[in-house]
């Protein structure tokens, strides 16, 4: 996992324009590199070249000769999983770095504030119990659960008295909440075949997403990248609170309602595709900071970048180590996040 | 062209926090507000920047309701300095006085030379200038405050609101900021506590009880013992300095204050 990496690279502070374009564009350069390199992993023997002979066939109209079965597992399968995790990578730090500066709480995250959790059983409630099946799906399922569950996470921390440490609280109750639902419609409602996949699922997994899901995921981080783009400069003024950010101009209760739906959700769209990851949205922000400082024109795209390198290889992982049984990411992205939260506790504890 | 309360009132939780006040700054004037804890000091702040919206009268800004003004356009015009303004994100001071060009930006820039040159200015006029590179988290108290008034001098504004600025500094650091504050070429409003500062830096005071204005004029009319001990309860004696002019205050421990 080349991210670990981040860490160790020179600090970014004063960095000229000319080096946060190197640091992006070697981003960019090093995320094709990832997903190309990721699809030549597993059982079936492919070789860069074979990727490349692929894509250009689909892509660019050529006719090059190529085996069926390879072709097969590239296009149907690799590819479109690839995309997915690069999506959720981007998508999920980008929820990650919103919630983080609007909350102004380090230990933001959708799946710590049980937003994730939510979405799940909004999901598994369609998908499992039919609720509005019609026009509803379960990515509109999985929205509609983010809302409700950070409505609750918000609602539950000001009653609480507000602060910090409520909030995580509050998302530590509203999770446990969201699981039980969960877990109660799985158990109830769902035949064992349901289950299995359906808990494989809730802890994270890429297991057979499609062109559908890297599509939904994609836009949803390409939108997401771009909105938080333009509200750059809204991301930063709240670094000192609601009425500084005020003072300056920023139209607060507008601007937080716009960027926690964008969190939301890019959220559901997530978790509608490949289940709750968790951690990610925490970690990869405090990992981008290191590279681009703290100033959101900079940090945005590469949250977005860095995140997308660090799901394409945690996804290649995942697959590789216990092969043929994959891992589910979920399970991946926990072992790394946990102790980096943990990490950022300690350090809290000692700067506050 | 300028900012004005016309008799603001403020109810808050079943409270009225500001009762009937109005406010008229000068062009380039330093007004004081004056009053105990609790008076509504940043509560009229708060309404003259408006962070919040009065309940009955208006704030005007050039004869325009502030409610009716862009949030962008009001912040171009007015900056404001509020208390206990803190930030977990380790930022540069260069970053943070460069967050007074937000309401100066479109989405993507706008004009960087403009940019850098209030930025540079600002922390000049402040003494910060080799302090740019330093990171928040290392700051003294006084240096916070200086950081924040030359973020809000990085706006530009042509008014400017101070709550409490004086909080928390040392004697040196109290007298450094205001003359700073007094200074600067733009009509500044600041809740102050110190009397005798107030007396000293300010061109006029506006002294508030319960929300309600209870007098109003240069340091020399308003402080008087009288005033002094229906306001804050307390009997103080008033002599002119002779060097500056202006009044100063000293307070007479153990002696109870009159009857409410």
């Amino acid at each position: 996992m080349t991210l670990a990496a981040p860490a160790v690279a020179s600090p970014p502070r004063g960095g000229t324009r000319l080096r946060f374009l190197a640091v992006g564009l070697g981003s960019l350069a090093l995320l094709l590199a990832s997903i190309g390199a990721a699809i030549t992993l597993g059982p079936a023997d492919v070789s860069l070249v074979n990727v490349r002979d692929i894509l250009l066939n689909h892509l660019a109209g050529a006719d090059i000769p190529v085996r069926v079965s390879k072709e097969a597992i590239v296009w149907q399968d690799r590819l479109p999983r690839a995309l997915v995790a690069a999506a959720c990578g981007a998508g999920l730090g980008l929820c990650g770095l919103i919630l983080q500066s609007l909350l102004r709480n380090p230990l933001a995250d959708p799946y710590v504030l049980g937003i994730s959790s939510g979405a799940s059983s909004g999901a598994v409630a369609v998908a499992i119990l039919g609720v509005g099946s019609a026009g509803l799906g379960v990515p509109g399922g999985a929205f509609i659960g983010s809302l409700v569950s950070f409505a609750a996470v918000l609602l539950i921390a000001r009653l609480a008295g507000g602060g910090d440490d409520k909030l995580v609280l509050a998302g530590i109750a509203v999770t446990q909440l969201f699981s039980a639902i969960t877990s109660f419609v799985i158990f109830a409602f769902a035949d064992s075949d349901a289950t299995r996949g359906v808990m494989f699922w809730l802890l994270g997994s890429l297991e057979g997403v499609r062109w559908d899901g890297a599509a939904l995921c994609g836009a949803a981080a390409l939108a997401g990248t771009a909105l938080c783009l333009a509200r750059a400069h809204v991301l930063d003024a709240f670094a000192f609170g609601d009425d500084v950010a005020a003072s300056l101009g920023v139209h607060v209760r507008r601007e937080r309602a716009v960027l926690i739906t964008a969190a939301a959700l890019l959220t559901a769209a997530m978790v509608s595709v490949a289940g709750a990851i968790g951690f990610v949205g925490l970690v990869l922000p405090h990992a981008a900071r290191f590279l681009a400082g703290p100033l959101h024109l900079r940090l945005v795209p590469v949250t977005a970048l860095v995140g997308a390198v660090f799901m394409v290889w945690v996804d290649a992982v995942s697959r590789l180590a216990f092969s043929p049984s994959p891992l589910p990411i979920g399970v991946s992205t926990a072992l790394v996040g946990v102790p980096v939260f943990v990490v950022i506790m300690y350090r809290r504890r000692r700067n506050l | 062209m300028t900012l004005e309360a016309r008799e603001v009132a403020w109810e808050r939780g079943g409270r009225l926090v500001v009762d009937g006040v109005s406010l008229r700054p000068r062009p380039g004037e330093t007004i004081g507000l004056l009053g105990p804890n609790g008076s509504g000091k940043s509560s009229l702040i708060r309404l003259l920047s408006g962070i919040a919206r009065p309940t009955a009268g208006a704030v005007v800004l050039d004869d325009r309701p502030l409610a009716a003004v862009a949030r962008r356009e009001a912040a171009r015009a007015i900056a404001t300095v509020t208390q206990h303004a803190d930030t977990a994100v380790d930022l540069m001071v260069r970053d943070i006085v460069a967050l007074g060009r937000i309401p100066h930006r479109g989405a993507f820039g706008g004009d960087r030379r403009a940019d850098d040159d209030a930025v540079a200015e600002a922390l000049e006029r402040t003494g910060l200038t080799a302090k740019a590179g330093e990171s928040w988290h290392r700051l003294s108290g006084g240096e916070r405050q200086r950081v924040h008034i030359a973020r809000a001098l990085a706006q530009r504004p042509r008014e400017l609101l101070l709550d409490e600025p004086t909080n928390h500094l040392d004697i040196r650091h109290q007298l450094d900021l205001l003359r700073l504050v007094c200074d600067l070429p733009v009509t500044t409003v600041v809740a102050l506590h110190d009397l005798n500062l107030a007396a000293m830096f300010c061109d006029s005071l506006l002294v508030l009880k319960h929300g309600g204005a209870v007098a109003a004029g240069t340091p020399a009319e308003v402080l008087t013992p009288e005033l002094i001990a229906e306001v804050y309860e307390v009997s103080a004696a008033v002599s002119i300095d002779a060097a500056t002019g202006r009044p100063q205050i000293t307070f007479t421990p153990g002696e109870p204050g009159p009857a409410r």
